[in-house]
């Protein structure tokens, strides 16, 4: 566990780390105490979540959210949950840590079973993420991984809907990300580990997961604002989200008909632990989200909303559409 | 290249408030063509928006030398980097104590677009090339600031604001000139 530094300036999301998942709910971040309840109220966004300087800090991939500093905010202790998805059975791949996190707990939060998807390194992580959704009185079922294998992203979706009993949400979101100044120096096997996972996957997994979802069923997926302004270190990543946009319009042309909307998040700098080990330079980290107009990188609980309401019945007229969280920076 | 006589003019009229690129654009010209002496003749912004451009200069500053700090190994860049540190914290406390001394809020820790764009790019670089591009971008940045703290150092409408300009203009200078052998240098050392 890193030392708490006098760079988290605000100590507000400073949390406890905590590997057990009995203690998930204990181990969440101290920042909802500030920051308060998810509905009502008005914060400052400038000042809601720490903002840059970081400690300089890097994790070997895939990285933990337990062990960064600050801890990120996945909406632990603040969001509040109102039924929107009473009764939905939804999958979310990279489900333990980042905007799947986010995902996942509100979605539990807001009545649905959860099944996530996660690498095994992850599982510190993941056995938060199970404990939370439990806690929130729903079903949850952990589907440990790689997707870059195409048999394993079909036994993902089997297992998921064995487990739930059927799916009607799938968020497509894991992602691999690893910052490269020179296109020289991407290697064939960094170049295929990333196209693997951020488009053969969601190929593999939406189309496995298509037979099992009725009118009304809703894909999300996680693409970036990398779609749409590359940073020059990203040149391999950036163009996987491009691609994620992409086919979100396309999915949506062809299964309006059917009755199944797929729409896109795109996020700006999210204080993840992608970015932290492998995913960005560390000059980048320390000064993580200062690019931003709001001065520092969002949290993925910000983010959380947005999946809901991508999911939700409420939004049965979003399809082929991409919702941004971008700080000020950034498309769409 | 544009040119307007010095108004005798509030400056901080409705008019100019309206209107704030005129000067950014001299501004920047000058600094451009290196044309810093014609300070003298070239209207200051109002008040407000030169505290605000002040401050914009600082945190661009601090938060590319953080950038420096955990990126940069080479000496020379890092000592660099912990001078804009230390002198930007204490510039951006005067600018600070001079805007409220005159009645205007305190301005904000915020960088403009532009300066957003810089860092951007220098949060992909590593090794050498971050060392080039962060000396490249700190004698731009530097010779930015020092025509913004030229034109109201010399006639700027308030005194306040006017006094933390001129004292602030030997330290943008000094900047300058180390930014200039650091580039010099190849970027670091």
């Amino acid at each position: 566990m890193p030392p708490e530094t006098p760079y988290s300036r605000r100590q507000l999301m400073s949390g406890v780390t905590v590997g057990a998942a009995a203690a998930a709910v204990a181990a969440s971040p101290v920042a909802a105490q500030s920051v308060g309840q998810s509905k009502g109220g008005m914060q400052d966004p400038r000042t809601k979540y720490p903002q840059p300087p970081f400690p300089v800090q890097s994790q070997p991939w895939p990285g933990l959210a337990g062990q960064m500093t600050p801890r990120p905010d996945h909406g632990e202790t603040s969001y509040v949950g109102s039924g929107r998805l009473r009764r939905r059975k939804a999958l979310i791949t990279g489900g333990d840590s980042g905007m799947g996190r986010a995902a996942a707990i509100a979605f539990a939060r807001e009545g649905a079973d959860v099944a996530i998807n996660y690498l095994p390194a992850e599982e510190p992580d993941a056995l938060e993420v199970i404990a939370l959704i439990r806690s929130a009185g729903q079903k949850a079922v952990a589907i440990p991984g790689d997707l870059r294998e195409a048999a394993f992203c079909r036994h993902l979706v089997n297992t998921a809907v064995m487990q739930l009993g059927g799916l009607d949400i799938l968020v497509s979101n894991a992602g691999h990300q690893k910052s490269t100044p020179s296109i020289t120096d991407v290697s064939d096997e960094d170049f295929d580990w990333t196209i693997k996972t951020n488009i053969y996957a969601p190929f593999w997994i939406i189309k496995a997961a298509l037979p099992h979802m009725q009118p009304g069923a809703a894909i999300i997926a996680t693409t970036s604002e990398q779609a749409y302004d590359p940073s020059p270190d990203l040149y391999d990543y950036a163009q996987t989200k491009a691609a994620t946009m992409n086919f979100v319009k396309s999915l949506a042309k062809q299964l309006g008909p059917k009755g199944i909307r797929v729409n896109g998040v795109a996020p700006g700098p999210i204080w993840t632990p992608l970015q932290v080990s492998g995913g960005a330079s560390e000059g980048k980290i320390v000064t993580f989200g200062a690019t931003a107009p709001l001065g520092r990188p969002g949290q993925p609980a910000e983010l959380a909303g947005i999946y809901v309401r991508l999911a939700e019945d409420d939004g049965s007229y979003t399809t082929g559409n991409i919702y941004g969280a971008g700080g000020g920076q950034g498309q769409p | 290249m544009i040119r307007r006589l010095r108004s005798t003019d509030n400056p901080t009229g409705m008019s100019s408030m309206a209107k704030p690129r005129p000067w950014m654009v001299i501004a920047l010209a000058a600094a451009l063509v290196g044309q810093a002496a014609e300070a003298q003749d070239r209207i200051p912004p109002p008040p407000p928006y030169f505290a605000v451009a002040a401050a914009q200069s600082d945190q661009y500053e601090i938060v590319a030398a953080e950038d420096a700090l955990a990126q940069s190994q080479d000496p020379r860049v890092r000592a660099f980097a912990e001078e804009m540190i230390n002198d930007h914290t204490t510039s951006r406390e005067a600018l600070r104590q001079a805007a409220m001394a005159s009645g205007l809020p305190p301005p904000p820790a915020a960088m403009d677009s532009d300066q957003a764009s810089l860092l951007a790019s220098l949060q992909s670089l590593r090794g050498s090339d971050f060392d080039k591009t962060y000396a490249k971008q700190q004698v731009l940045a530097h010779g930015q600031a020092l025509a913004v703290e030229q034109s109201f150092a010399s006639a700027g409408a308030d005194p306040n604001l006017r006094r933390f300009a001129r004292s602030d203009l030997s330290m943008i200078q000094h900047h300058l000139e180390l930014a200039q052998q650091m580039r010099a240098a190849g970027g670091g050392s």
